[in-house]
């Protein structure tokens, strides 16, 4: 954080703020109180720096009580009391160092008294500014850390749109997939129909989903089904396709075309390339009001040195930290021959105030 | 006309049944069998003998080119695959045709018309007409993730990175692995080609070195070196091999 603060440079720019306020303070401790050339001088170094140390403490209360989520009353209440600690701390410590510093002078000691009204007004001012700017220094940074997430996203969202798009066009599915309607045009004709249906409207959503919006889980897995049903005409029997998930999370809101890279690379390392039955198991858990979708596949254990290109699970993990801001959303495990990625939704709230 | 045995090998039932179909309709043709991947197919290439197959490239276990090695006398081949950049491998190992799914009942046909004429005349398609083939498909020149390979009965796979050294042994290579040491009928040639952005180099004339493996390379004599792998083997380089070597480490 302090490392945060001077690297942005505004640290140096605080101390010469409070030079200023120390310069004027000096002049007015002088002509005002006809205080003595060193007496001033220590004063105005004293009230100056005791306040510049207090406002960093006023700096983090700033940027960490993240006052988009406060009320005005509750605003209101936390500054009068940080401003009332604030001015009774200054005060206090500026009191007792002038105290040891003068050597309890008696005049002095009387002035300081005196004027202890119109100093700790003028303190108040002080705080007021200093927070104000302050409020407005982390608005800009959160502008601007939100300006660059949005971004990051925006780009990311196209290089998922292209990259489904070319899943789609990917030949191999689509090919595969319109033999097997060849096939069926003879075998089966109401099959083949039925999957060019299935193919079209998958392709359809695939093509035409936009980043900007979120989805109902309900939507996806209905596309997720589509894309699920052409493999298993594809394979036939030895594709075993399993689904648990709840009716009370089908309403939940989740990034589009997030689980279809998940859904892919299961049915790619599954049945692709395992003999004999093969597995993908799709299930939902609420786990302390988060959403926790699980992808499961098996695999042959005996089928060493196939590549997966794994970008698709980066690409996924990148989009989801993106769209909720968190990191370790995603987790993979992978066992002798099963393999579970399982992603973690935050609850509704983390995502109005993320998620714009 | 003799009658031609088929075997048919796919891991996706429709694409079974098309090919079965089509092929239904010809006369001179017994279907021998169907099979669903590679260690099947080789099991029932042994048994039924067939004159020809019909082969998919990407399935479970092995890869239709990966049971093509391990083949000792192949019958002929007609490759059916959804993917167009294996093209001139297939073609190189003496393919007799190469359909691209979904296919015609008559380029079916032709591709059957053309393995009959092979098979008559008990030789190979005319160089000629490989090269009409190859033009119009493109060709990556792809490489290899693991070599396939046949232990008595066993088929072993090796990742390319556990192999250690490839050995030429007259028309053959000797792989040397974590997994043993296997003979096969490829030329140092192929895996130079197919293994090169897998950080082998061809160190000799007879060594093909995994770059991964070196332990050491010391000075050995005036012009050579010695290349120390990890496996404790001990290999001479030649000028031409230490320059390589030179320009990748």
């Amino acid at each position: 954080m302090f490392t945060k603060l001077f690297k942005n440079q505004l640290l140096p720019v605080y101390a010469a703020a409070w030079l200023v306020i120390a310069v004027v303070h000096y002049v007015v401790v002088t002509t005002q109180l006809g205080a003595g050339n060193m007496i001033a001088m220590a004063e105005a170094l004293v009230f100056s720096t005791v306040f510049a140390l207090l406002g960093i403490g006023l700096w983090f209360l700033v940027k960490f009580s993240d006052f988009e989520k406060l009320n005005r009353q509750e605003l209101t209440l936390r500054h009068a009391t940080s401003s009332a600690v604030t001015m009774f701390i200054w005060f206090g410590i500026s009191y007792l160092l002038m105290g040891v510093i003068s050597g309890h002078d008696e005049p002095y000691m009387t002035a300081l008294n005196d004027t202890m009204t119109v100093r700790v007004l003028s303190g108040l001012l002080l705080y007021i500014v200093m927070v104000t700017v302050f409020y407005l220094l982390v608005n800009n940074q959160n502008l601007k850390e939100r300006k660059t997430r949005e971004e990051v996203l925006q780009n990311l969202l196209h290089e998922s749109e292209l990259n489904s798009l070319r899943a789609q066009i990917k030949p191999h599915f689509l090919f595969n997939s319109l033999n097997s309607i060849s096939s069926l045009t003879i075998t089966n004709p109401e099959k083949a129909q039925d999957m060019v249906i299935k193919l079209s409207e998958f392709m359809r959503y695939s093509l035409s989903f936009t980043n900007d919006r979120m989805s109902t889980l309900k939507q996806e897995l209905y596309h997720l089904r589509l894309y699920l049903e052409i493999e298993k005409v594809r394979f036939g029997a030895r594709f075993i396709v399993e689904e648990n998930i709840g009716e009370e999370h089908l309403p939940w809101l989740i990034p589009p075309m997030i689980l279809q890279p998940l859904v892919e690379n299961a049915v790619k390392h599954g049945v692709y390339d395992t003999p004999g039955e093969s597995f993908v198991k799709i299930s939902a858990t609420l786990n302390q009001g988060w959403l926790e979708i699980s992808v499961l596949n098996n695999f042959d254990p005996s089928q060493p040195g196939r590549r997966g290109t794994g970008t698709g699970l980066v690409n996924v993990m990148k989009r989801m930290h993106m769209v909720y801001g968190m990191n370790n959303l995603a987790r993979i495990t992978k066992t002798e021959n099963a393999f579970e990625v399982k992603l973690k939704f935050p609850p509704y709230d983390s995502l109005k105030s993320t998620h714009h | 006309m003799t009658v031609l045995r088929v075997l048919i090998i796919d891991d996706e039932p429709p694409a079974r049944d098309i090919i079965r179909h089509y092929l239904s309709e010809d006369q001179g043709i017994v279907i021998a069998g169907e099979c669903e991947n590679g260690f099947e197919a080789l099991k029932m290439i042994g048994e039924a003998k067939p004159d020809l197959i019909f082969l998919d490239v990407q399935m479970p276990k092995i890869t239709g080119f990966e049971l093509l090695e391990l083949l000792t006398d192949p019958p002929q081949i007609i490759f059916t695959t959804a993917y167009d950049e294996f093209a001139i491998r297939a073609f190189e190992m003496n393919a007799v045709d190469y359909l691209l799914k979904p296919f015609s009942g008559t380029r079916l046909r032709q591709a059957v018309d053309r393995a009959r004429i092979r098979l008559e005349s008990k030789g190979t398609t005319p160089r000629k007409e490989i090269e009409d083939l190859k033009s119009g498909l493109q060709d990556t020149a792809e490489d290899l993730d693991r070599v396939v390979a046949r232990l008595g009965s066993k088929i072993v796979v090796i990742p390319v990175e556990k192999i250690w050294y490839i050995e030429a042994q007259d028309d053959y290579v000797m792989i040397y692995s974590e997994s043993g040491n296997h003979l096969k009928e490829k030329t140092m040639k192929y895996f130079e080609t197919h293994l090169a952005s897998r950080g082998f180099i061809r160190i000799h004339r007879s060594h093909l070195v995994n770059v991964n493996q070196i332990l050491s390379v010391d000075l050995y004599g005036k012009d050579t070196h010695l290349v120390v792998l990890k496996c404790g083997a001990k290999l001479k380089t030649s000028a031409e091999g230490y320059k390589r070597l030179r320009e990748l480490l």
